[in-house]
């Protein structure tokens, strides 16, 4: 899983390494490239699949800050699978808030940072095929480091992880 | 050659063909390292300066002391005064039970940085910069952040580790 900026770059490098050996590609086709090495059948699928993730991501970000506002406890967690919400009561929830409010103050605004893959352990498939997306978070008091995990489950994209570093 | 990419390039060699261009397997392994190398520079060139320079340099030393197991290189950029908390046996431990869920060092993408956290009267790390990176171990992909601050003509590394 990478950026648009990442894909579009490795095709530029593509491009140039390839003409270092004498065979000469047009951009477009070393986006075709990259695209089908990453396992897509081409450049704009591989784009609209970039683009659609990370618009996902950015509107699970939004409704959790939304509910941090509201204080909203069944707000912020409506993309969590609800078996492991044992663990997050909304008393947990109220006392993170108070903490964030405190460390962090009133959310500004943040900038996209990039994407990993979620960290695999044997024997735990909890979260298939989960990605991190990490965001600089501005905010009142400090700047902060914004991780979500969203994985794909049964036809239905979740969150499993949403936290300030 | 990290398997991913290993398989990154026999697919590379199957796309290639389809354009009727024939390299050998190895060409592909090479060319498969060379855009990963070169599209990170590509891709961050506008941020490169002192500041990223220097971050790169000491994450190199930190993980070169994980990899060795080198307390006294991981920890050669902290305040000594700090480390009364971070002791070998922290170190040890702590990188172990890392180790062998992330597996071996690979190689890592530079994606941002962002100001430390500042709290009114801890002067202990003035003008931090937290340096963020995607890190590829063999078994994991792994967040990254290094602080950096500058102190009576120095600079030292806190709050580094995984996320």
């Amino acid at each position: 899983m990478h950026t648009a900026i990442k894909v579009k770059a490795q095709a530029t490098a593509l491009r140039k390494v390839l003409g270092e050996k004498a065979h000469k590609l047009s951009h477009s086709q070393c986006l075709e490239i990259v695209s089908k090495i990453d396992g897509y059948p081409d450049w704009n699928t591989h784009i609209a699949d970039i683009n659609k993730n990370q618009q996902r991501a950015e509107k699970f970000l939004d409704e959790m800050i939304e509910a941090e506002v509201e204080l909203s406890h069944a707000k912020f967690t409506q993309r969590f699978e609800e078996k492991y919400l044992v663990n997050f009561t909304e008393s947990d929830f109220l006392r993170d808030m108070k903490k964030i409010q405190d460390i962090f103050g009133s959310y500004v605004r943040r900038e996209f940072l990039g994407c990993l893959a979620g960290e695999k352990r044997p024997g735990d498939d909890r979260y298939p095929n989960q990605v991190r997306y990490v965001w600089r978070g501005f905010f009142e008091k400090n700047d902060a480091l914004i991780t979500v995990g969203i994985y794909h489950n049964r036809d239905t994209y979740h969150v499993c992880e949403a936290r300030y570093h | 050659m990290w398997s991913k990419d290993k398989s990154r390039a026999k697919k590379l060699r199957e796309v290639l063909s389809g354009f009727d261009l024939e390299l050998e397997q190895s060409e592909c392994n090479e060319v498969i390292l060379q855009i990963d190398k070169q599209s990170h520079n590509i891709a961050q060139a506008p941020n490169i300066n002192d500041d990223k320079q220097l971050a790169e340099q000491y994450l190199d030393e930190l993980l070169e002391g994980v990899v060795e197991v080198d307390y006294a290189k991981f920890t050669r950029r902290f305040e000594e005064k700090y480390l009364a908390v971070f002791t070998e046996v922290d170190f040890k431990k702590s990188i172990q039970s890392r180790f062998e869920e992330m597996g071996d060092y690979v190689r890592r993408e530079f994606m941002g940085c962002l100001n430390g956290m500042a709290f009114l009267g801890d002067d202990r790390y003035p003008n931090q910069i937290r340096h963020v990176w995607r890190c590829y171990f063999d078994k994991n992909e792994v967040l990254i952040s290094v602080g950096i601050y500058h102190k009576d003509g120095t600079y030292y590394v806190c709050n580094a580790g995984s996320l």
